[in-house]
């Protein structure tokens, strides 16, 4: 027993000295890993506020293209089905409304793809550190550790915060587009609902006795056909272009990102 | 003692402390201060002052006032060595240099005619061990001065048959034997833990694959050999710890180890353990010194366990046992140190690794961004210009603009208005079986 009571006395001492060490690097550990939790959670903000703009954006598109199919579209087909037959098929940019579908942008992504993914200090590594420095000593090399583990997780959020930024551009393109269409219909619809009103007055005069229609009247007529032809078109439009340039350059940019988190996370 | 032969034929004070040239002033060098060679303290020259007179009392207490001591201990080396060489071999041997040791008076007192190992035995047993700085400076002292003390008697020995076959003077033959044997004691004593180092690693690395049953006990013993031939160990070193290590090497086929007290501590076995540590950790972590590390594994727990084990124990049993449990520390403490490297260069990775993503991810940002304005750009012309020729169209009554208008805005879509023109329309419209399909 005396042995190990007098072989410890020295070690004491040292143990007290590392200790202190142990504490001053724990407190820049913490200060690190408070920043890299900062980066990463402005990260999440940065891409919730913008996802929150861009379901904003194509709730108005979706919203305004109900709107027309139920009042001036309606109106339209009512009107000409008294002197033409109709063929009403709703494309994908319809369907779509009634399955409520809007902005995919998962945000779990981006926080499964930023976990972190270096090792903590196992046991082994703190009793062999310990043989090597004591107590003391062992804490101070995993307080190092976890330094140089904060240093990386710094590192990391860095990355991710680079991967919200590009979620954020990806996003505002749905929102540019979400906010032209929705422009576009405003503007046509005012145009559409005009153009009914005259032909409106037309078909009330002619009715189904379409050798009656003089030039000026069917040149109203097909305007009005136009219009309710182009703001179908545009209402078909599907809320996200899947396939399209703009997309496919979101993703080709994401997924670098993602590799990279990946190659990181792997490491 | 030998009646014979008496201490005061064997010590030779003056060349240990008081000679111009002794032992002691050699050390000192013309400095008031020195490091005492087992503990590492600094020590002084005299007990009195710098400045002192004759009847002053001392100044430096006993712990750190310098002496030089026997390694090991004029009445051993007479036990042992008496009948096989002279008077004058014995008093060249005790006083040469590998033998000698400048240290504080207190603790040469307290040695008193027990050998170094002894010494730390004795100190451990009652409570109050040295420090390892301490055990560990005695023991190598101690395996050198032996090993020194061997080899000088076989020079001594094989130039007394060589001169006597070839009848040289008597003279030169001394003159040979003095500068041979004193130049081989402390050649030996530097290269001593290259030689020990590497013969005991070899050793705990071999026998624990004997105790493993990973290999023969012959074999292990050739390897030992041979591992250990390289480095600079004079044959009659090599012999002394090659005892020892068949010695422990016989118990390593017993696998239940007995405990067996014995008197004498196998100090050899107490080195291997030490500096098989010491070698381990020194070039795993450029930045730990040998003792330092000694230090920390020998009071934190799992060295001073292994030591006191092998104390306890006794015997070469003890040592194995000790010897085992240091090889795993080894073992922990290489992985570890792969560990670290690796560590070391999966942060240099990730740092590469973040500047490249950076750096690619900020490039790939202003692509899309361009992408999108550009787009958007062609968008916003076209919904202008569609809507501007469409309004114009209008108040000229002009159908085939307004087709045209709606043409300029559907064609971001990739698509047309239903009918260009009049003549298109009136062709569908005339037709009473037409559909409009919208």
């Amino acid at each position: 027993m005396s042995l190990f009571v007098g072989s410890m006395l020295g070690g004491l001492v040292y143990t007290l000295a590392k200790t202190n060490e142990s504490m001053k690097i724990d407190e820049q550990t913490q200060k690190k890993y408070a920043r890299a939790f900062e980066k990463r959670a402005a990260a999440e903000q940065l891409v919730r506020n913008k996802q929150n703009e861009a379901n904003n954006s194509l709730t108005k598109v979706a919203n305004r293209k109900r709107a027309i199919l139920s009042t001036s579209m309606a109106e339209f087909l009512e009107l000409y089905e008294k002197i033409i037959k109709i063929n009403f098929i709703p494309g994908d940019g319809i369907l779509e409304l009634s399955q409520n579908v809007l902005a995919p942008v998962k945000y779990e992504q981006l926080r499964h793809m930023a976990n972190k993914a270096i090792s903590p200090m196992t046991d082994k590594e703190i009793v062999v550190s310990y043989l090597l420095k004591g107590i003391g000593g062992a804490m101070v090399d995993d307080s190092k550790r976890k330094l140089a583990m904060a240093n990386s997780e710094m590192k990391l959020s860095n990355v991710v915060y680079s991967q919200a930024e590009t979620f954020v551009v990806a996003l505002e393109a749905i929102v540019e587009r979400g906010n032209r269409l929705a422009k576009l219909l405003a503007k046509m619809n005012l145009l559409f609902s005009r153009s009914i009103k005259t032909s409106s007055e037309i078909i009330e005069k002619n009715g189904i006795h379409r050798n009656m229609y003089n030039l000026d009247e069917r040149q109203k007529i097909m305007t009005c056909i136009n219009f309710a032809d182009a703001i179908k078109k545009i209402i078909d439009v599907p809320l996200l272009d899947h396939n399209g340039e703009i997309t496919q350059e979101s993703l080709t940019a994401l997924q670098t990102g993602n590799d990279y988190l990946e190659k990181l996370k792997n490491l | 003692m030998n009646n014979d032969i008496t201490r005061q034929d064997i010590d030779d004070y003056n060349k240990r402390n008081a000679n111009k040239d002794s032992y002691k002033n050699r050390v000192f060098n013309g400095k008031r201060t020195t490091m005492d060679e087992y503990t590492g303290e600094k020590l002084f020259y005299s007990a009195k002052g710098k400045n002192a007179s004759v009847v002053q009392p001392r100044h430096f207490t006993t712990k750190k006032t310098a002496t030089i001591d026997h390694v090991v201990p004029v009445d051993q080396l007479k036990k042992q060595y008496s009948g096989n060489i002279s008077k004058e071999q014995l008093k060249r041997i005790a006083n040469s240099d590998f033998n000698l040791a400048v240290t504080a008076e207190a603790l040469n007192k307290s040695k008193s005619n027990m050998s170094n190992h002894e010494y730390l035995y004795r100190q451990l047993k009652n409570g109050n061990p040295e420090s390892l700085t301490t055990t560990y400076n005695m023991i190598q002292k101690e395996i050198s001065a032996k090993i020194g003390i061997s080899g000088d008697i076989a020079v001594t020995r094989v130039s007394e048959k060589v001169g006597k076959m070839s009848k040289v003077n008597k003279k030169d033959l001394k003159t040979f034997t003095d500068t041979v044997g004193g130049k081989t004691g402390s050649t030996l004593n530097r290269g001593t833990d290259a030689g020990l180092m590497t013969l005991t690693i070899s050793s705990i690395n071999n026998l624990t694959l004997v105790a493993a049953g990973k290999k023969d006990l012959d074999n292990a013993l050739k390897d030992i050999g041979h591992d250990a031939g390289g480095s600079f160990v004079s044959a009659a070193g090599l012999d002394l710890v090659k005892g020892a290590v068949s010695d422990i090497a016989k118990i390593c086929k017993n696998p239940k180890f007995a405990k067996i007290l014995q008197k004498d501590v196998p100090i050899v076995q107490i080195s291997t353990i030490i500096m098989v540590s010491n070698s381990a950790i020194r070039f795993i972590n450029d930045d730990i010194s040998g003792e330092e590390c000694l230090t920390e594994i020998l009071m934190n727990g799992v060295g001073a366990f292994a030591y006191s084990l092998g104390m306890a124990v006794g015997g070469p049993a003890g040592a194995v046992i000790g010897s085992i449990v240091v090889a795993q520390i080894s073992k922990s403490i290489l992985e570890y140190r792969q560990c670290q490297k690796l560590n070391e260069e999966k942060e240099q990775q990730i740092s590469c690794i973040v500047s490249e993503a950076l750096v690619e991810m900020e490039k790939q940002r202003k692509y899309l961004q361009q992408i999108i304005t550009q787009k958007y750009d062609r968008w916003d012309n076209a919904f202008d210009s569609g809507f501007e020729q469409i309004f114009a169209s209008a108040i000229e009554n002009d159908v085939d603009g307004i087709s045209n208008g709606l043409n300029t805005i559907l064609c971001i879509f990739n698509e047309r208005a239903k009918f260009e023109t009049i003549q298109e329309f009136n062709t569908f419209f005339d037709n009473a079986d037409s559909v409009l399909t919208l």
